[in-house]
């Protein structure tokens, strides 16, 4: 209704926002400027806003180097593992601190288990950085899994109840009435229902591995190898080659963005540890 | 429970089950390290070297007198203050100015999905790209800076080193308090607007007496959530100023993974840890006090 | 206070989502409310009492013509400029608030002392029942304490006009009637224009100065008890305000000499039409009319009086309150009568009965209007 007497506010806003959006999107927005120039352009003072000749061999190059392509594999391999273990142990902790609090534990436990995951990682890495080194298990696949997951189940079996939380029991209830077994109506009735939570469950914890950076820095880096420890051997000689690496930062950037896109409403109440309801 | 014959609630161990595997894990992952460093904090030890001589509180008097442990702590007062602090008040304003300003489902969609773009980027690469963005001499940013004919800044130098960290992680992190306040704009109750508006109330009125009180809890939850993780800032340090120069971007994170990961000293490195784990055990017990508040209050509405 | 006006008012909503149909929800509504009037807006559910409310409230945009306060247009106004209270039929109670911040509220923003403030809401407090919950947060009330909450913080202003959407909707019966005597009194106390929105019409012709009875989204009459009550404008309104429901069927124009009678179809009652009836179904000259007779308007006579009584069977008996209802038949046609409790009367017996010709209502069959409108 009768907004024009706050038409100075709205205009201040509206800049506000703007200022904001460039903020944001300038920054991506010269990742992709640069990612498609040739290193020659990249290095050009003052550099162009806009490629002067639009290249993909940035891209090419980074696709055909062995070691950014065993870093991406090597980074598969342990965000899945970490993922299922996660998701699946969480799972069924989530299920019963959703269900029966009481029996499971009650609050204080599922309190403690998520106070695992805000503590600041720097405590347990120098121990573990001890442990791994005297058994001999740095640098292996190994020990990155047992972090991740111990980092990543937390996140899990918290989001998990609240998922598990919002399915009313009358449901579960109502398919024992109708004559399943217990396992059955969990199966035949909630699991369709918690999916979509669960999915998103899988892609947090899944970007969490994939994007973590000071556990792979300090547990391994030689024989393993995850990719952002890759991002830094762009070089030639001295000199970063920008154009790869933001070619290579564009690839590695896609799927965690393409799947916010698909799972936002789940995807929100993760970032924020369930607070926020999707 | 007043449901009688074949029931799973009678077999009161099977949640306990289910729970059992995540506490093994969660447990035995942590005792270990708690006990370790605990044991390590009151030793003198370098595995190079040699073996753990027990030291009393040495290590602790020497981080508590020692200068690069108390700048570090001013860093992480700065950045508190001016990186969270900023990311809050700018990750509120913005939500509330997409919320008011922008009608159309499919624009605040997008730019949402631009906002969360940050967030998604791992914090290695974000700050690989600020590296690349505030390079002195052949970045970008110096490069607008000196087309509108001002002064182009050193980002990386002594004044400028830790100004960069935090842009850099406003870049990044102003979208999580954003994305959590607008997600609780947006469920808060049309009626109770239209109410405010006949009762007389102005705009300003309305932001301070009913918006903002009915966001506390949310925002009291985004807030801790962003401290907490100012305790885990060790990636874009590591990537973007080695906590240089000359220790004038470090902060205590970042100094006992150097002591402890890089120099071996692990006495000192994990009494430090232990300082920084006390200090964030106080902010997750807000954490913790908050989450009950919303979650009953989630329950009730 | 204020006298509003609404001239020729449309609201239509916009479909919500691809391929939803547009909701007229408002059609062509004229309607003035005087200064200092108490009117009544009511009507089924759905029939556009709220959406009416809200575009005077200035919550609604009005899709077509104007509402004026006095003299002024206010379509373009915001609620504040329009300076209106409102109760709302969702309560819409601020959640963080207490019972006394909420009703306090729009106090402060005015910027009243603390003082006078506190004397507004105890008063209103004590008026409604609230003064044990004062401290309460709303989630914490029952249904009709929120409602009186939203009466009470609607009540404590003193705007230009009260609108009220249904606010004593989730009372019981006693308290309703307490509640009404306050509205009353305030009314009576500070002579505010009251627009009151509900769909129960003993509320509305208790209550209000005038009715204005609304259905599928149209004005069907404006009036006092009375005349809605004696003259209803169409078949609408003959049916829905009065307690037990008008009588209504068919009827054939007979005619004997120079008198005209309706004759009842399916039984031999034949119902004599006065001279202002007459006139009117000699000018419309059609066949069938509806014909409608109050309950109350049915008396049974002891004395046989011959002209304009009929006889009719008592099929049963029902107690009602304070009165009796009797369902009383001739051929295949029914009809209510109600009569005085100690009339002693069994079922099977055969009765005269009499009707006053004023007080027999005829509507066209085509536009369900009153002859008399016509
Ligand atoms: N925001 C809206 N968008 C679309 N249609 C609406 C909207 N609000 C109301 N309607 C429709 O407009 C018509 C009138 O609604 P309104 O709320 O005015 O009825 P009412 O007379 O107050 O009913 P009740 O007695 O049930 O409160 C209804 O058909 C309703 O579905
Ligand atoms: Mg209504």
């Amino acid at each position: 209704m009768s907004q024009k007497r706050f038409s100075l506010i709205r205009t201040l806003g509206i800049i506000f926002m703007i200022t904001y959006i460039v903020f944001i999107a300038f920054p991506i927005y010269w990742q992709l400027n640069t990612s498609f120039k040739h290193i020659g352009e990249v290095r050009k003072i003052p550099p162009t806003f806009f490629p002067k000749h639009f290249t993909l061999s940035p891209y090419i190059n980074v696709m055909n180097n062995p070691m950014a392509r065993k870093s991406i594999y090597d980074s598969l391999i342990i965000s899945i593992t970490t993922t299922l273990l996660s998701v699946l142990i969480g799972s069924l902790a989530g299920y019963a601190f959703a269900r029966y609090p009481k029996y499971a534990g009650g609050e204080n436990l599922s309190f403690w288990m998520l106070s695992v995951r805000m503590f600041p990682p720097i405590v347990f890495i120098l121990p573990f950085f001890f442990i791994f080194n005297n058994l001999g298990l740095t640098d292996t696949y190994f020990s990155l899994i047992v972090m991740y997951f111990t980092f990543n189940l937390p996140l899990s079996v918290w989001l998990m109840m609240m998922f598990f939380g919002d399915i009313p029991r009358e449901l579960e209830e109502a398919a024992y009435v109708d004559g399943y077994k217990p396992f059955r109506a969990f199966f035949k009735v909630t699991l369709p229902l918690v999916l979509p939570g669960m999915v998103s469950v899988v892609m947090l914890c899944w970007i969490f591995a994939w994007n973590e950076f000071l556990f792979a820095n300090v547990l391994v880096g030689t024989r393993v190898k995850t990719f952002p420890l890759v991002i830094p051997t762009f070089a030639s000689g001295s000199s970063i080659l920008w154009n790869q690496v933001m070619a290579f930062t564009v690839i590695a950037m896609l799927p965690p963005i393409i799947l916010f896109i698909i799972l936002r409403r789940y995807m929100i109440r993760g970032l924020s540890l369930g607070v926020v309801k999707g | 429970m007043s449901r009688k014959g074949e029931d799973i609630l009678v077999k009161r161990y099977v949640p306990f089950l289910l729970v059992l595997p995540a506490f093994i894990v969660l447990f035995s992952v942590t005792i270990f390290p708690t006990i370790w460093s605990l044991y390590m904090s009151f030793h003198q030890y370098n595995p190079i070297i040699g073996k753990p001589v027990p030291v009393g509180w040495k290590n602790f008097n020497y981080i508590l007198h020692w200068d690069r442990f108390q700048n570090s702590v001013v860093h992480l007062f700065y950045y508190l203050l001016f990186g969270v602090g900023i990311e809050m008040i700018l990750g509120i304003t913005v939500a509330l100015l997409l919320y008011e300003l922008i009608k159309s489902e499919k624009i605040r969609l997008l730019l949402l999905v631009l906002f969360i773009i940050p967030m998604m980027i791992p914090p290695s690469i974000v700050g690989t790209l600020w590296r690349f963005l505030l390079d002195p001499f052949s970045g970008v940013v110096n490069t607008i800076l000196s087309m509108l004919h001002l002064p182009v800044v050193d980002w990386f130098g002594s004044k400028m080193a830790l100004a960069s960290l935090i842009i850099a992680d406003i870049w990044e992190w102003t979208s999580l308090p954003l994305m959590i306040i607008y997600s609780g704009r947006v469920s808060l109750p049309q009626s109770v607007y239209e109410a405010a508006w006949v009762d007389g109330a102005s705009q300003w009125t309305i932001l301070r007496r009913i918006t903002l009180p009915m966001l506390k809890e949310l925002i009291a939850i985004a807030l801790i959530i962003r401290f907490m993780d100012a305790y885990k800032f060790i990636d874009k340090v590591t990537v973007m100023t080695q906590g240089g120069p000359g220790g004038a971007s470090e902060l205590p994170s970042y100094l006992a993974y150097l002591v402890g990961a890089q120099q071996f000293n692990m006495g000192v490195a994990s009494a430090m840890t232990w300082i920084i784990g006390l200090g964030s055990i106080i902010v997750i017990m807000l954490f913790v006090k908050f989450m009950k508040k919303v979650l009953k209050s989630q329950k009730i509405a | 206070m204020a006298k509003v006006t609404l001239k020729n008012v449309y609201k239509i909503y916009t479909p919500r989502t691809k391929g939803g149909k547009e909701v007229e929800a408002v059609r062509d509504l004229n309607l003035v409310i005087e200064d200092g009037e108490f009117m009544a807006l009511l009507g089924p559910s759905g029939c556009g009492k709220t959406s009416t409310l809200r575009m005077i409230a200035g919550l609604e945009s009005i899709t077509k013509g104007d509402i004026y306060f006095d003299d002024v247009r206010v379509n373009d106004l915001s609620s504040v400029e329009r300076n209106v209270a409102m109760a709302f039929e969702t309560y819409s109670l601020y959640p963080h608030m207490t019972v006394y911040k909420n009703i306090s509220f729009p106090l402060e923003v005015r910027h009243k002392s603390k003082k006078e403030i506190h004397k507004i809401v105890e008063n209103l407090a004590k008026k409604f029942q609230l003064d044990d919950v004062l401290n309460e947060y709303p989630a914490r009330l029952s249904g009709g304490q929120q409602q009186r909450v939203s009466l009470a913080r609607a009540l404590a202003r003193e705007p230009s006009v009260f609108l009220l959407d249904e606010p004593l909707s989730h009372s019981d019966a006693q308290l309703r009637f307490q509640m009404r005597t306050e509205i009353k009194r305030l009314h009576y106390e500070i002579k505010s224009t009251m627009i009151y929105v509900t769909h129960d019409q003993l509320e509305a012709l208790s209550l209000a100065d005038r009715v204005a009875v609304m259905n599928f989204a149209e004005l069907q009459q404006v009036g006092t008890r009375d005349e809605l009550y004696n003259n209803p404008y169409n078949l609408f309104v003959a049916d829905f305000i009065g307690e037990p429901p008008m009588n209504l069927n068919k009827g054939l124009v007979t005619q004997e000499d120079d008198d005209l009678f309706l004759k009842l179809l399916g039984s031999s009652i034949t119902l004599h039409m006065n001279a202002e009836r007459t006139e009117k179904i000699k000018r419309l000259d059609k066949k069938e009319y509806i014909v409608g007779i109050r309950p109350q308007d049915i008396i049974p006579v002891e004395v046989p009086s011959g002209f304009m009584t009929f006889d009719a069977e008592v099929d049963f008996v029902e107690f009602i309150g304070e009165r009796s209802l009797l369902t009383i038949k001739n051929g295949d046609l029914t009809l209510k009568v109600l009569a005085s409790p100690d009339f002693d009367v069994k079922a099977g017996e055969v009765l005269k009965f009499s009707y006053p010709p004023e007080r027999v209502h005829v509507f066209d069959i085509e536009t369900e209007k009153s002859i008399l409108v016509l």
